[in-house]
């Protein structure tokens, strides 16, 4: 029987998975697909919650982060783009200056 | 491998993460998160939402989206129009004039 909690640790689980790629990683696409993932571990939360609590508002809401995923993603690949253009790579450890 | 230990080293240095205490710092979350979510009694049901006769929730889904929740709706669609013309304003290639 799985019950609430089982959902909540696999959250905790992908969320700190996310979490440690963010802390590690360099590289601009992988730093946001690690957003994606902790993202993706509230939206597990919502999820769960929704279904226990026998409420619809929470997965209505998961539609709600969906979509602010995607703007998200858009406008991170867009800034990656032009990082690009100007640097040739995106290690963002050596982006540190704000203006040039 | 053994004439030059220094491949190897590289070999086992790549695992490791280049921001050292960063595996400690998220095992000690992840440890404070499930701990404290296995100690907490949610007021929740014991079984998930289950409709027999009608297992799919997409009408309650779009009657909520379109009733309860319809401001944050249109603003979302806003949202999402300005990143777009953001996105699209960041990435074009400039032009030579």
């Amino acid at each position: 029987m799985i019950g609430l909690e089982h959902y909540l640790i696999l959250s905790a689980i992908i969320f700190s998975i996310g979490l440690y790629g963010l802390m590690t990683l360099n590289n601009g696409i992988r730093l946001m697909m690690c957003i994606e993932l902790m993202l993706n571990a509230a939206i597990i939360n919502l999820v769960a919650f929704s279904a226990y609590s026998h409420d619809i508002t929470g997965q209505v809401f998961a539609l709600f982060v969906i979509a602010l995923a995607a703007a998200e993603a858009a406008i991170g690949l867009a800034i990656m783009l032009a990082i690009y253009r100007i640097r040739d790579d995106i290690e963002l450890n050596e982006i540190n200056i704000l203006r040039w | 491998m053994l004439d030059d230990p220094g491949k190897a080293l590289a070999s086992i240095s790549k695992l490791l993460p280049s921001n050292p205490g960063s595996l400690l710092i998220t095992l000690l979350f992840l440890a404070v998160v499930v701990v404290s979510l296995i100690g907490t009694s949610f007021p929740v049901m014991d079984k998930p939402l289950a409709d027999i006769a009608d297992p799919s929730n997409i009408e309650k889904i779009g009657l909520m989206l379109f009733t309860e929740h319809v401001i944050a709706f249109e603003v979302l669609a806003l949202v999402l129009l300005a990143s777009l013309i953001g996105a699209i304003y960041l990435a074009r290639k400039e032009v030579d004039k």
